[in-house]
């Protein structure tokens, strides 16, 4: 089992490299054909923001570029074909598997 | 009642494995896998990381046990047992001196004590003249006591001498009562330059300082030991499992968990960091057998005594201080830290608001997908009616939820309502509060410790505190099992159960399926069945995302029965029977037959039981506490007596 990040472009990207993993059953279930999970991620926060007393933002927060996407492979050693591009290793994860 | 082929009552498990009752042979055992740890419930009904092996190893690791009383007679309520010189009398319930003689001795003999560490009370009284000097164990208790009220000294033997002195000096007057004297600190040995007293170790400075505890641990496996440093002044302390290797150097208040495996020895052993000397104290000490296993199968114990396999889809906990308030944006709010909490340690934090005119709250803001996110909390219950309630937001635009901490209630404040508020009783002390809303692009979390004087509006007047743990936001339609964070988000993975049975344990052309079943929450469909491993041949019992109950028979890739019952919730425990056979296939429900359907063939080559669709797909997410296959299609007796809650 290994534990990798990706980052694409941005959600579509990942949604459709993911997607190649999963075959639809006659009733639209998604079946699995790689024993893997897909963990979404999306954007970290760099810098937080500044809010209000009602949570109203008076500074934006500064956020990592890409579309981060996490994936626990159990029976495979390395990233899949055409995954390898995307993988990126992050100083601070901001992400762990409990 | 017939015997089933193929039973699974949640009890025997390992890593990897979740093992049936019947039949005797592994051939109904399921595979288990996760790829993550995982809390559940145990028995003692504390949130507990399922890698978490053992109960707690160590005794009075919080210094607070007391031992029996050893003084006879204490309060001196008949004029026995004490030896008395001149000048001490018994009566009226105390022992008195006239203070005729310069010295005289008040004494009784107790057990031999070398080595171990004592509480000394009583109270002295009608003090006019002079002081009665106290010893225990020759030199390591000597104290003046020359005034009325109460005294209370802790000591801890060197070499034992077993009298307790109460020695009247410089013509005492005055009296004596409620002597006592306790052991404190049982199980531990304490070195050179270190006591125990007031609930902890206490550590002063000295190179040489150790405590220790025996036949704590053993070899060839891996332990979680925790502590907590508190009253830190210089120096540093290091634990050491096993007597081989010492871990730590922690030189600062605060709670300290290490992951240890012991190659050799028993011991738990505590000392000063290399002869840097150490200056604090010691509590709270804790150490469980653990493991870095990842699918060892979740026995749930949260509906009661008798436990639940936990089936979980995957979650994150997008908050990442799920513990440590400290760590959340503070708004003139007081934090409290190192309060009991429901996993059996102390980390839980009251938050105060005491401030007239403002609201003093947390807050955590973290981005999120405009989808159905689910916020839980555990809140600590009010053993009195509360004067003041507490506060709880997801997302700035949903209401407030004014809490009742006592009764377990609450009301909204302001704002758009929350698609469910959901208040769980979840043991003697602890309620969980569940929040779930379709919520913005980023969602503000708000815990008040005070926000309410009147339980319906939202006031700067309330002052109050309540204590919080366990916060947990996540991207679900309903709140699943405690997943901990400590500066990163954290996922738990799915649970998937398959592969249990074989052609021989499951007959294609007559039988039954049988679970006792809950959903976890609604919005996604949940299967469980016999299958040939495909979507063609399949006996499946599905909980719906309507929260319906669905019995569903396919047999050669054509639908032979199809019914959906929706008149119970599957958030409740339910047992539900599916049988079949040529031209009958029939639904039961809790007792009642639901459904019936004479025509159609039977399923071929079923040879799988799993928890899932029979492809893969729909995997199961529950509660099960009971699964049961049949090799014949029961009788209508049968099956009223099997499902009947």
């Amino acid at each position: 089992m290994i534990h990798k990040r990706y980052t694409f472009t941005d959600k579509a990207q990942a949604d459709s490299k993911i997607s190649k993993f999963f075959d639809i059953d006659e009733e639209g279930n998604k079946i699995p054909n790689e024993r893997a999970a897909f963990i979404y991620l999306d954007k970290f926060v760099l810098t937080q923001g500044e809010y209000d007393e009602e949570g109203v933002e008076i500074v934006a927060p500064t956020y990592t570029e890409g579309y981060a996407l996490d994936v626990v492979w159990h029976d495979l050693e390395e990233s899949p074909y055409g995954w390898k591009t995307y993988e990126t290793e992050p100083e601070s994860p901001c992400h762990t598997l409990y | 009642m017939a015997t089933p082929s193929i039973a699974m009552i949640p009890s025997g498990y390992k890593d990897g494995k979740v093992y049936s009752v019947l039949p005797n042979s592994a051939d109904g055992d399921f595979d288990f896998t996760r790829g993550s740890a995982a809390t559940r419930v145990n028995a003692q009904g504390l949130v507990e990381n399922v890698q978490i092996l053992s109960s707690e190893l160590v005794s009075n690791g919080d210094f607070s046990q007391e031992g029996s009383e050893l003084i006879t007679n204490g309060d001196f309520a008949t004029d026995s047992d004490w030896s008395k010189g001149t000048n001490w009398t018994i009566s009226g319930g105390s022992a008195n001196c006239d203070g005729i003689s310069a010295t005289s001795n008040l004494s009784q003999v107790i057990t031999s004590f070398t080595g171990k560490t004592f509480l000394v009370e009583g109270s002295a009284s009608n003090v006019s003249q002079g002081f009665v000097y106290i010893s225990l164990g020759g030199t390591d208790l000597q104290i003046s006591v020359n005034s009325s009220g109460s005294f209370k000294h802790y000591v801890t033997i060197s070499s034992g001498n077993s009298t307790l002195f109460i020695s009247a000096r410089n013509n005492f007057i005055g009296s004596i009562d409620n002597v006592s004297v306790k052991e404190v600190g049982q199980d531990w040995t304490e070195g050179v330059g270190v006591t125990i007293s007031g609930g902890s170790a206490n550590f002063t400075g000295n190179a040489n300082a150790f405590l220790t505890q025996s036949n704590v641990v053993s070899s060839g496996k891996t332990y979680k030991a925790t502590f907590t440093v508190s009253n830190y002044v210089s120096g540093a302390i290091d634990i050491n499992l096993g007597g081989s290797t010492r871990q730590g150097n922690v030189s600062a208040n605060g709670t300290y968990t290490f992951y240890i495996s012991v190659s050799s020895g028993s011991i738990l052993y505590f000392q000063e960091d290399f002869s840097n000397g150490f200056t604090g104290s010691i509590d709270n000490v804790s150490v469980k057998e653990t493991t870095d296993d990842t699918d060892i199968p979740r026995l749930d114990y949260s509906d009661g005594s008798c436990p639940s396999l936990l089936l979980e889809p995957q979650s994150t906990n997008l908050l990442p201080y799920s513990e440590d308030f400290s760590q959340w944006n503070n708004i003139d709010a007081t934090l409290i830290s190192n309060q009991l909490s429901p996993d059996g340690q102390n980390s839980a934090y009251v938050i105060e608001g005491n401030s007239v005119g403002s609201f003093e709250r947390i807050d955590k803001t973290t981005t999120t997908n405009a989808t159905p996110h689910t916020f839980s909390v555990f809140i600590k219950k009010k053993t009195s009616a509360v004067s003041s309630y507490s506060g709880i937001q997801m997302g700035t635009s949903f209401s407030y939820v004014i809490f009742d901490s006592y009764n377990g209630t609450y009301n909204t404040s302001l704002n758009t309502n929350y698609d469910s508020i959901e208040v769980v009783d979840f043991n003697s002390d602890w309620w969980v509060l569940k929040l779930t809303a379709t919520v913005t692009t980023s969602t503000r979390i708000g815990l008040w410790g005070a926000i309410s004087e009147d339980g319906i509006n939202i006031s700067t007047s309330a002052t109050g505190s309540e204590t919080f743990f366990g916060a947990q936001l996540e991207e679900q339609s309903h709140a699943t099992s405690y997943i901990p964070t400590n500066g990163s988000i954290v996922t738990r993975l799915a649970d998937v159960a398959t592969n249990s049975g074989n052609a021989s344990l499951i007959n294609s052309t007559e039988g039954v399926l049988y679970a006792e079943i809950s959903a976890l929450g609604l919005g996604a469909s949940s299967s469980l069945g016999i299958s040939d491993g495909s979507g063609s041949n399949r006996v499946l019992i599905l909980l719906q995302s309507s929260g319906d109950i669905r019995g569903f028979i396919a047999s050669n890739g054509a639908i032979v029965f199809d019914e959906t019952y929706s008149g119970i919730s599957t958030l409740n425990n339910n047992k539900i029977a599916v049988s079949y056979k040529l031209n009958q296939f029939i639904l039961w429900i809790n007792g009642v037959k639901r459904f019936t359907d004479t025509s159609g063939n039977t399923p071929i080559g079923l040879s799988d039981l799993s928890f899932d669709n029979g492809s893969g797909g729909s995997i199961f997410h529950g509660k099960v506490k009971a699964l049961a296959v049949y090799k014949e299609a029961l009788t209508d007796a049968e099956l009223q007596s099997l499902t009947t809650i």
